[in-house]
């Protein structure tokens, strides 16, 4: 978290990025950072980015994150996202020299003229094809558990929320619907 | 929080608000549900079906039982046969809540049965109405 006085009409969703083991965060409507996730930095500690942690402070512009060429694209979606008031969803690669990874960004459209991005884990794997079922993930229990709105799936493993596109293709018969934290904040926060 | 149980904030006094019973075996729901009715009635979450029954049996009223189909443990079609069988008097009074796509034979069961059925994801709307309904039946 970076700024630790959220707006009351926030609050909860900045309380629940402070437990959540999603990299999300909150952001002003010119796209600068306002709240982070803990997952956030449990991300930059897991890959070797911990040393720049300290120059995404509050008001830090995102844009600064993104590569120039896709800055028209991000700014773009983001808008757009907050002038119709729809959730936008987006895939995108962020390997690793190790590692291959894909992750599917959720933008939610928040009051005050907020944002908050989500981005949930798709795949991470060797380079080299990781015969693993995703079952061998998820599956608890005889039981998966999927969030009703956004259809992402809980990593029992991380407690994050992952976006398998097994489960999205087809619904495992044993799925327990539940509601991930950011779906909860943003389509039930607490009512002034 | 949500760990087995929550009881909802009361009048003080005891009595005068309705009380509502949720059964989810995912807390978030519970939650979800306490926030949106919480300043109309006492609600209680429950994250385990069978004690839901033990509760309902020893006898605490409620007025309505919101109850998740697929739970872990127990299925909704369970719990509604081990109500009937046991405290006969609440079972109109559950109302399912499903997930999206619901199985062919739970889809099969919840039309063969009176009881209301809400989908998840809800509105609070969705779900202020429902219970209402339930409740004033």
């Amino acid at each position: 978290m970076i700024d630790d006085e959220p707006e009351p009409s926030i609050r909860g969703l900045v309380l629940a990025l402070a437990r959540t083991e999603d990299s999300a965060y909150v952001l002003s409507s010119d796209l600068r950072l306002l709240y982070t996730s803990k997952g956030w930095t449990t991300f930059a500690e897991n890959n070797g980015g911990l040393g720049t942690l300290a120059r995404w402070v509050a008001g830090s512009p995102i844009d600064d994150s993104w590569p120039p060429a896709l800055s028209d694209f991000y700014r773009s979606a983001y808008a757009s996202a907050l002038a119709t008031g729809e959730r936008w969803e987006h895939e995108y690669d962020c390997s690793s020299p190790a590692r291959y990874r894909k992750f599917r960004m959720f933008v939610y459209p928040i009051d005050p003229g907020r944002i908050l991005v989500v981005n949930s884990l798709v795949v991470e794997m060797p380079h080299a094809q990781s015969d693993r079922s995703p079952d061998d993930l998820y599956v608890r229990g005889g039981f998966l558990t999927m969030c009703a709105n956004c259809r992402r799936t809980l990593n029992p493993q991380t407690n994050g929320w992952d976006w398998v596109p097994a489960y999205v293709e087809r619904l495992p018969r044993r799925t327990s619907h539940g509601l991930c934290p950011a779906c909860v904040e943003v389509y039930y926060p607490l009512e002034p | 929080m949500y760990a087995n149980s929550v009881r909802g904030r009361t009048d003080g006094a005891g009595g005068g608000r309705r009380r509502v019973l949720a059964v989810d075996n995912d807390p978030t729901i519970l939650l979800v549900v306490h926030r949106i009715l919480d300043s109309e009635y006492e609600v209680v979450g429950m994250t385990d079906p069978h004690n839901a029954i033990a509760i309902l049996m020893a006898g605490p009223r409620f007025d309505a039982v919101l109850c998740d189909f697929l739970m872990p443990g127990l299925s909704g079609q369970e719990f509604y046969g081990k109500l009937r069988s046991s405290v006969p008097s609440i079972a109109p009074r559950v109302i399912f809540i499903t997930g999206a796509a619901t199985l062919p034979d739970a889809q099969v069961f919840l039309s063969s049965i009176p009881n209301a059925v809400l989908e998840k994801p809800f509105t609070r709307r969705a779900l202020r109405d429902i219970v209402r309904k339930v409740i004033e039946t």
